[in-house]
């Protein structure tokens, strides 16, 4: 019976063996490391503005060249009638024979 | 003070350096003290600080104040040690069989001296118990958080704590006895 009582106060010992501790401290240069790694991965990271400046500069370049595209392609035929039609002039001002 | 701890994670959010610096002062002993209860040594403890004050500092936009700060970086914490201690209890199962099977005694930095040889053993069955019941008893009694604290950061209810804390000494007692005996 003594034993057991023993027992349990030793146990209820160590069960309150933390009362009145402190609070571990980390090392002094923990800070530095934690800082550098944010630098690292700021440095990796590209601004969205910058993202969205490119996207939108791609985006009118492409409308740029789809709206040249497309007017060209809807001329190119009357070019060609214009020319055949200057050409023809050309060659009847110039008939050399009769 | 807890003005000044959402003040800071505002300014932290911005980019302020110094900010962040004050803001590690305040909870730096904290968030290690946490960890190294959990996984009981230095260098994971050291990792899992640097882990937690990372996420802080790429989540602290997200944080829009709807619990205390505190409160926020204890979960942080809490969820960071308990993954690397998952991982490593994965690892070693996988190295089963193996020579090596005695843990060395984890000594606390903060403890008393003259309760240190207690502390060793209580620390020794601390790192058996289930997540939730070891969750609690390190919040409650090694880092002294009233019981509605560690309620809301374990999200569940002052009852559920005192269940889990009392589960806990009882496994811790039943644990110890076995060894004192």
């Amino acid at each position: 019976m003594t034993m057991q009582k023993n027992v349990d106060k030793r146990i209820n010992k160590i069960l309150n063996s933390t009362q009145g501790s402190q609070r571990a401290k980390p090392k002094m240069d923990l800070l530095v490391n934690i800082e550098r790694q944010i630098y690292e991965m700021e440095g990796h990271i590209i601004p969205m503005n910058r993202i969205r400046l490119v996207a939108a500069a791609a985006a009118i370049m492409l409308m740029l060249n789809i709206s040249v595209l497309n007017h060209y392609l809807q001329n190119s035929g009357n070019v060609d009638l214009v020319e055949m039609e200057s050409s023809t002039s050309l060659i009847t001002d110039f008939k050399l024979y009769d | 003070m807890l003005d000044q701890d959402f003040n800071l994670i505002q300014l932290i959010a911005e980019g302020d350096k110094i900010a962040f610096r004050q803001f590690y002062a305040l909870f730096e002993e904290r968030v290690y003290n946490t960890a190294i209860s959990y996984v009981q040594n230095e260098a994971d403890a050291e990792e899992i600080t640097q882990d937690v004050f990372l996420k802080i500092h790429q989540n602290a936009l997200k944080f829009k104040g709807t619990s205390k700060v505190s409160t926020w970086i204890y979960r942080i914490t809490v969820n960071t040690a308990l993954n690397v201690v998952k991982k490593k209890n994965r690892f070693s199962f996988f190295k089963l069989g193996s020579a090596e099977t005695t843990i060395p005694d984890f000594d606390h930095p903060g403890i008393l001296l003259e309760k240190k040889e207690d502390a060793k053993l209580l620390f020794a069955e601390i790192k058996t118990l289930p997540a939730s019941q070891q969750t609690a008893f390190i919040l409650s009694l090694i880092e002294g958080l009233p019981r509605q604290e560690v309620a809301t950061i374990m999200d569940t209810t002052l009852k559920a704590i005192e269940s889990l804390l009392q589960r806990a000494k009882k496994n811790l007692r039943t644990k110890l006895k076995k060894r004192l005996t």
